[in-house]
């Protein structure tokens, strides 16, 4: 029932394949690994027509399993130079899957002065691109509000700000939230916003199928029991679930006190206004007129969204995330939930990473470009940014570019992309695999944060390995905030799999699938021209001790070479 | 006997790491079933675990399974 939507953006033409029977069971970071390593080569222009960008769902997308509507995004990052998959929630994976829908591939390149186009897929399945040069240079929440009117407010869009249209490394993909229907999710990391912009393309439209396309199952009674389980499991374990009760800001209360949430520009040190972000903090501001435990995605049951609206009670945000207020707020040596609530806004709106701008403007920042802690300053690189000037086109080129063009001593990326909100010094396997990874600096690739987060080098490289398995299982088929639960329970999500595609794997053949991505993935960004010794952490974070523990980053740099 | 997050349990022959967490779920001594579990000080694999056995005299500790923000 699955199938592949073909665009070619440089003739305008769409066409809708059968799906490809060697893809059968792969789905998401699975997919986009196996189709980058079959038809895109490595060593293209990111942003040339060699280049083409994925857009698929999940292996489990449509079955009403909790938290599988996820939207994997997936290129060749403009920003780290290699493979990258950016997994984001929304309602364009359900709109996707209510088409059936696996795959979505935009190829070619249109010339130079080709106006924009979007691409609408309509009810009945026809997919249209239609001409967006009425909507160049607008930024997202305007081109959504567009969109809703020119084809309703229940449509789902994809779509880029003025930092994908301006090709900046750290641009996002904005995607509609269930509910909302605003643009507030992200697929932020690795600058796949500008490879969207590269094509010309504006946006996608989804309006829902006319008919629901249904699933074929191998043995559906089997399906729906297991699924029932472990739905049941998910939402039993929401109820006692920080991410739940309170979002993932709960995450400061934790990570702050201990010194892992970076602060200053990955200084450390612990600011006596820390509690002015706490949950408590947090959950005023919610309260005050929004709302808390929101799906972002259609039959979400952890529900760790949220809508955060202004004094006068229109929506401002939604998606607040600790990663925004980590990086745009501590890292800045701003602790004010108001100005950050705004920041989040601003960051979806022009189409930004949080993460990588906000380790960008930190940077600017301990340049002397702006002082700390100054919000309205850095709302202001917020806007330059948006506006195109001189300095704003050289922060939208990242944290790396941006510190070197400023001469910073002290920039916290590995492979390009800058680290997201915990210390190097304090999670060690975190730390290794923001320098192994296949994704650059990138948590969602395996951390190992937590309870007994081992300093033992050997433990927590160990720990770093087998995360990155699970993390590649779970951008497979689920959000990663359900392996909590299914990562007890692999045995019965290997027999809800068997039960959906007939086959007959166990839990150790989920893992060898994930190796497998890990292995194309790698593979291919060999070809793309990293090489070992680009596995590095920044030398500061070995040489200055973190002020909590007085621990520096101490893997020593040949174990990371080893390790590519 | 076996040390199971700091506590003394008795040894069952032929037990696997995977059926051994079960146990101590159904216990109540560990609250979730997703978790990271070291053997000696080494990490199990999480493929491995329905066929590790657990030998008389191993020193077990879990830690919940990480999720990130």
């Amino acid at each position: 029932m699955w199938k592949t939507i073909r665009i070619d953006s440089k003739d305008g033409s769409a066409k809708s394949e059968a799906y490809t029977s060697a893809y059968q069971g792969l789905g998401g970071r699975s997919l986009i690994a196996q189709f980058l390593t079959d038809e895109v080569d490595a060593s293209c222009d990111p942003l040339g027509s060699e280049a083409k960008i994925i857009f698929c769902t999940g292996m489990f997308a449509g079955s009403g399993l909790a938290c599988t509507n996820r939207l994997s995004v997936g290129a060749k990052s403009p920003l780290t130079g290699g493979i990258k998959e950016s997994n984001v929630g929304g309602n364009a994976a359900t709109a996707f899957a209510s088409h059936g829908i696996r795959s979505l591939i935009i190829e070619n390149k249109p010339d130079d002065n080709d106006p924009m186009k979007f691409v609408v897929i309509h009810p009945d399945g026809a997919v249209t691109l239609e001409d967006a040069s009425i909507y160049q240079g607008m930024n997202n929440y305007e081109f959504v509000d567009n969109m809703h009117q020119l084809y309703g407010n229940k449509t789902s869009v994809i779509s880029i700000g003025v930092a994908g249209e301006r090709l900046y490394k750290n641009s996002s993909l904005q995607v509609t939230e269930f509910g909302t229907n605003a643009p507030c999710r992200a697929a932020g990391r690795g600058g796949l916003g500008s490879v969207l912009g590269s094509k010309g393309i504006k946006g996608i439209v989804i309006q829902s199928a006319e008919g629901k396309s249904s699933l074929e199952y191998a043995d559906k009674e089997k399906f729906l029991n297991i699924r029932n389980e472990l739905n049941g499991m998910i939402l039993e374990s929401s109820k006692g679930n920080p991410f739940t009760l309170i979002g993932t800001a709960s995450i400061v209360d934790g990570v702050g006190p201990a010194g892992i949430m970076p602060t200053k520009n990955f200084n450390g040190t612990i600011s006596e206004k820390l509690d002015n972000i706490k949950s408590d903090k947090f959950m005023e501001l919610v309260n005050r007129n929004g709302k808390n435990q929101h799906p972002c995605q259609a039959g979400c049951l952890v529900r760790c969204s949220n809508i955060i609206n202004d004094r006068e009670g229109n929506f401002l945000t939604g998606g607040f995330e600790y990663e925004t207020i980590a990086l745009c707020g501590p890292n800045c040596d701003i602790y004010d939930y108001e100005v950050l609530a705004k920041i989040d806004r601003m960051c979806d709106d022009i189409g930004l990473d949080t993460i990588e701008t906000g380790a960008t403007i930190a940077v600017c920042m301990e340049a002397g470009i702006i002082p700390w802690g100054d919000a309205e300053a850095a709302m202001g690189l917020y806007q330059q940014i948006s506006d195109g000037t001189t300095l704003g086109n050289i922060l939208g080129q990242g944290c790396e570019a941006a510190g070197k063009h400023l001469g910073a001593k002290r920039i916290p990326v590995c492979k390009g992309q800058a680290m997201a909100g915990y210390d190097p010094r304090g999670t060690k396997g975190t730390a290794f695999t923001y320098a192994t990874s296949t994704m650059g600096a990138d948590h969602t690739a395996g951390i190992t944060l937590g309870p007994d987060d081992p300093s033992d080098t050997q433990e927590a490289i160990a720990a770093s390995k087998t995360m990155q398995s699970v993390f590649a299982i779970a951008d497979s088929m689920t959000c990663m905030m359900t392996m909590p639960v299914l990562g007890g329970h692999f045995d019965k999500v290997s027999e809800l799999y068997n039960s959906l595609y007939g086959t007959a794997i166990n839990p150790g053949d989920l893992f060898a699938a994930a190796n497998r991505t890990l292995t194309l993935e790698k593979e291919f960004n060999t070809r793309a021209g990293w090489k070992p010794e680009d596995n590095i952490i920044p030398e500061f974070f070995r040489n200055e001790p973190l002020p909590s523990t007085g621990m520096t980053f101490d893997i020593p740099p040949e174990v990371l070479i080893r390790e590519a | 006997m076996i040390v199971f997050n700091n506590c003394e349990f008795d040894f069952v022959e032929g037990q696997t790491a995977a059926e051994l967490v079960l146990s101590m779920y159904d216990r109540k001594i560990i609250q979730q079933k997703a978790i990271l579990l070291t053997i000696n000080n080494r990490l199990v694999p999480l493929p491995d675990m329905h066929h590790t056995e657990i030998r008389d005299g191993d020193v077990l500790k879990t830690r919940p399974m990480p999720a990130g923000g």
